[in-house]
């Protein structure tokens, strides 16, 4: 692969935004309203010098509130794929190895899975659990994983009519030695490039999930809910309020698409 | 021709999707570690109140027995009754669904009419500016969530530039002044079918927005799958023969690389569908349109139960239709699939 600094700007983007969300509580000025303290005297204040991004409806600074959404997003996000590449990976190597009924009977129910629309699958689930990060995680994880079981299993059976394995096999090794050391290993490169592209859409479902009320709640900063909150003062000329969380989502969602598209070596 | 052996497979592969997703948007709303009942009645609710949701919505009583009743409930087309209107939730789907159907038919239809000649044009000039431009775009469009797209768009075309109007299905002074009569319950139609053009105009004007922001998305992944699809089938071998035969360049596109490469894009259009059904949702809260979408975030936000359940099966019911429907397509097209080899 030649050198293509646009991956270089996805990786130092991506960097900078992790380190400002470990450091939020150091780097901004305005930590505490950035974890959702009230400054009601400063409410809806344009970018300025003081506050480079302006202040929200509640008078708190959009910078620090984004940081902090940031800190929401991604660990969200984290556990989101964390979680479903754990379960996928799972479900798709014990299909794929084991073959037969049990392979067809696990593709099966992935395939109900898949038939849902993964945020309205989250929005039922999370209707039922009560909303909150923890539902959210547990939702979006569940809506998740089906594709990386389809992934897995993918890999699993093309690998597995390779000599290597058969070679294995042939001296006698057992089917979870194969799978643990010989199976794994092998599909694992398309499995992280999966899941760094799913991160940037994890943060797109996710933030739709808080939109419309059934993630983080107030006062948590999260970037779904900045923008829900803030777009009654948009048409009022507060642009600033959605603007930035939108900008927020969206650049972040960009950086994880395009540097999955660049590790894959594919076009567009 | 299509097999019939190859209907029937796929149509019995279709079917137990679909007794899957019933059963398992049962089981999965019940299995999980929380008490809808407690959920629904709210933080605050007393013990009574509680009890009063839970019998309401069946939950006190043995899980086969709740199973059975949901599913003879939905074989005559019964979704439950709201916890907090007491309405059917089948007559309100019947009141909401047109109007989601008109405004994802025109989004969507938007994204096919223009992300497939888009995508041939990008795909037959390969690293022109034009395929450079509309590359860039495709990736930021699918980046970009879809209410930050609509609220962009009413500030840009209803706030600043004041070309359209901001949300709703017509103006209160339309709607008032030349009502529509309702016959099939979508607008444009039935506006149409009564001569009622001055409201036909500012339904137009109404649905321009909606209608774009629900065919982003979708847009976008057809554009991109278009272009890829047109430059492998260029590259293949035979294109090389057809040219080295001399034949026209039109001719080539036409009749030798469009065959092949409109296949996957037919397969990924399918898929694409649940974005436009999802991305409705928020479409339609934030343009106050009158659909399934908004009916479910009102239910969301009065922690009513049935109509989330209701809107999410129907939803994705559409969704395995139109897969369904794809892959005939894709076979009655392609020799391959339907010899089942």
């Amino acid at each position: 692969m030649s050198f293509r600094p646009a991956i270089w700007l996805n990786i130092l983007f991506l960097a900078a935004l992790l380190v400002a969300a470990i450091g939020a509580p150091w780097l901004t000025p305005y930590a505490a309203e950035g974890a959702g303290t009230p400054n009601l005297p400063h409410k809806l204040l344009p970018p300025s010098w003081a506050h480079l991004l302006g202040t929200d409806e509640m008078g708190r600074d959009m910078l620090a509130r984004i940081l902090y959404g940031a800190r929401t997003s991604l660990l969200l996000a984290g556990l989101v794929i964390g979680g479903s590449v754990t379960l996928g990976v799972a479900v798709g190597l014990a299909a794929g190895a084991a073959g037969g009924w049990l392979d067809e009977f696990a593709m099966r129910i992935t395939d109900i899975f898949l038939a849902f629309p993964p945020l309205l699958f989250a929005i039922l689930l999370v209707s039922v659990l009560g909303g909150g990060f923890a539902s959210a995680v547990l939702a979006l994880g569940l809506a998740w994983w089906p594709l990386y079981a389809v992934l897995v299993r993918g890999q699993v059976v093309r690998l597995t009519g390779l000599p290597f394995v058969e070679a294995a096999r042939s001296i006698g090794a057992s089917p979870a030695r194969i799978a643990r050391r010989h199976l794994l290993p092998n599909a694992l490169g398309p499995l992280l490039v999966q899941a760094t592209v799913d991160v940037g859409a994890v943060i797109l479902v996710a933030s739709g999930l808080s939109f419309i009320g059934l993630g983080p709640q107030p006062p948590a900063a999260d970037w779904g809910l900045m923008i829900n909150s803030g777009r009654q003062f948009v048409l009022s000329g507060s642009w600033w309020v959605a603007g930035f969380p939108s900008l927020a989502i969206l650049l972040t969602a960009l950086a994880f698409a395009t540097l999955g598209d660049s590790l894959r070596g594919g076009r567009n | 021709m299509l097999r019939l052996d190859f209907l029937l497979r796929r149509l019995f592969t279709s079917l137990l999707v679909v007794a899957g997703v019933i059963t398992l948007a049962f089981f999965v709303t019940r299995m999980l570690p929380s008490d809808p009942a407690r959920t629904f009645a709210g933080m605050r609710a007393r013990p009574e109140q509680v009890e009063i949701i839970r019998s309401r919505l069946g939950l006190d009583r043995p899980l086969p027995e709740q199973f059975l009743r949901y599913l003879s409930g939905l074989a005559q087309g019964d979704f439950g009754n709201s916890l907090v209107t007491k309405r059917s939730v089948s007559e309100d789907l019947g009141i909401f669904l047109p109007a989601t159907l008109e405004l994802i038919l025109c989004g969507f239809g938007l994204a096919l009419l223009i992300g497939i000649p888009a995508g041939l044009l990008a795909g037959a000039s390969e690293q022109s500016a034009f395929d450079r431009l509309t590359g860039a775009a495709a990736v930021v469009a699918t980046a970009a969530p879809v209410f930050a797209l609509a609220l962009l768009t009413q500030q840009i075309f209803f706030n600043q530039l004041q070309w359209l109007p901001l949300n709703g299905r017509l103006d209160a002074e339309i709607s008032i002044g030349h009502p529509v009569t309702a016959i099939s319950g979508f607008l444009l139609l039935d506006a149409a079918l009564t001569g009622n053009w001055v409201a036909w105009r500012n339904g137009v004007a109404h649905l321009i927005l909606p209608a774009t922001v629900v065919a982003a998305y979708p847009l976008a992944i057809i554009l991109r799958m278009t272009r890829n699809a047109l430059v492998d089938a260029l590259g293949q071998p035979h294109m090389a023969v057809a040219r080295a035969k001399g034949l026209p360049s039109r001719t080539l596109l036409l009749r030798h690389a469009l065959p092949n490469a409109i296949l996957p894009v037919l397969t990924l259009a399918g898929l694409t569908f649940a974005y436009a059904i999802t991305g409705s949702v928020f479409v339609e809260v934030l343009f106050r349109w009158p659909g399934i979408g908004k009916y479910m975030a009102d239910a969301i936000v009065s922690k009513d139960f049935p109509p989330i359940l209701a809107v999410t099966l129907v939803s994705t019911l559409a969704f395995v239709g139109v897969t369904f429907c794809v892959d005939l397509l894709t076979a009655a097209l392609d020799p391959r699939v339907r010899q089942g080899r």
